[in-house]
């Protein structure tokens, strides 16, 4: 991380307000990209990035650098709280369910998106790479937004197949996307 | 530690744990160098997924939300209103040695008075650092107003002043949501102006014409 990520995450984490603008400034599209993702629509993925940036804001030590670099952490958190909104929403009634998938139902996205972004294209070709089976676990979790139990149900295998086959497809990611990326001519 | 977690590391990365299955991980981490790595290296997996997202811009509305809790937005009506309100206290402390001008009595004036002025600006040095602390003298270029905005002020700041008159004391000026303002209209313009805080000082500046 540079010197200005470094003054960011300074800044950040010393709760001055200049810290959550710059934050705000940097990641805010990444985030309601995030929970607009999961959650469907704008007003309640922007609900969600309000609350948990104010909540990490607010809460003295939830985040260090030791926990990793802030985007990742701020992602983690925003998706999280998506989520947890987002499984809220299907206990409750079909009507207000229907109020955070209204978008998302429309359009749902359910494959990676080609972007001209390196570690995209990498990203998708490691995933190509993928056992079809830890592959289509992931999909199934992180692009249709599914609960354990439902991609278990889904595919009609073990809810800990289902765990194990997630598992090992991120860190499997993780190992490819440590590699150094190799240039072609 | 020994006992180290399993594929709870990944699924919390991709937000498919319950609330307090997650308290179990943080707990654990806290704790646990390896599974910490491991959990950073799954949320850096989850953010370059999340690079393969649809783009969406927030809304003007989400800052002014976030940004509204913790400063005032730099131009903003709400803005003026303290103007106003600091304004008014101002009036109301029988403060002898400056002479008003036209009475502003709406915050519409001040901007206004603004608005049809040349001025320039200055940041007071801090001498007592605190977090998000800061302040900025606003003031025409030919002496006639001067505008304080303090960010994070201290509870009872006072603020002096320093003209040809002499140094003159104009009271203490109270924080609104963490933004105290003061506006003034003095007879001869401000050459000096320091905060006080518990009669120490707190930041200060020369204001040069």
């Amino acid at each position: 991380m540079g010197s200005a990520g470094d003054r960011l995450t300074a800044d950040f984490i010393a709760r001055r307000p200049e810290g959550l603008a710059r934050v705000y400034e940097y990641y805010a599209s990444d985030l309601v990209s995030v929970a607009r993702h999961v959650l469907g629509n704008r007003g309640a993925a922007e609900d969600c990035v309000h609350d948990a940036l104010l909540r990490i804001w607010r809460t003295p030590g939830s985040y260090h650098p030791e926990r990793g670099a802030l985007r990742s952490f701020l992602i983690a958190c925003v998706r999280n709280q998506a989520m947890t909104m987002l499984r809220g929403s299907t206990r409750r009634t079909d009507r207000e369910r229907a109020n955070y998938q209204l978008e998302s139902t429309a359009q749902p996205p359910t494959e990676l998106q080609i972007g001209d972004h390196v570690e995209v294209a990498r990203l998708r070709a490691a995933m190509e790479r993928l056992p079809s089976d830890q592959r289509v676990a992931l999909e199934h979790a992180y692009f249709k937004n599914k609960t354990q139990r439902q991609i278990a149900d889904d595919l009609g295998v073990p809810l800990g197949t289902i765990k194990s086959r997630i598992s090992h497809a991120m860190r499997t990611l993780a190992d490819e996307l440590r590699e150094p990326e190799v240039s072609r001519s | 530690m020994t006992d180290h977690l399993d594929d709870d590391l990944e699924l919390y990365a991709l937000g498919m744990l319950e609330p307090h299955e997650r308290e179990v991980v943080d707990a654990h981490v806290a704790a646990c160098k390896p599974c910490l790595a491991r959990l950073i290296q799954a949320e850096e997996i989850g953010a370059a997924l999340a690079g393969a997202l649809p783009r969406y811009e927030p809304s003007p509305e989400l800052s002014a939300r976030l940004m509204g809790r913790r400063r005032k937005p730099r131009v903003q009506a709400v803005w003026w209103m303290g103007v106003a309100a600091a304004f008014l206290l101002l009036v109301g402390q029988s403060w002898r040695s400056y002479q008003f001008g036209t009475a502003l009595r709406s915050q519409d004036a001040i901007l206004a008075t603004l608005v049809h002025s040349h001025f320039d600006h200055v940041n007071l040095t801090i001498a007592q650092p605190a977090p998000g602390f800061g302040a900025k003298a606003i003031y025409a270029r030919d002496g006639s107003w001067m505008y304080l905005i303090v960010d994070h002020a201290p509870l009872s700041l006072h603020v002096v002043v320093q003209s040809a008159a002499g140094r003159q004391d104009l009271g203490a000026i109270t924080p609104t949501n963490g933004v105290a303002t003061l506006f003034v209209r003095p007879a001869q313009r401000i050459t000096g102006i320091e905060l006080l805080a518990g009669g120490a000082p707190a930041a200060s500046a020369k204001l040069i014409y």
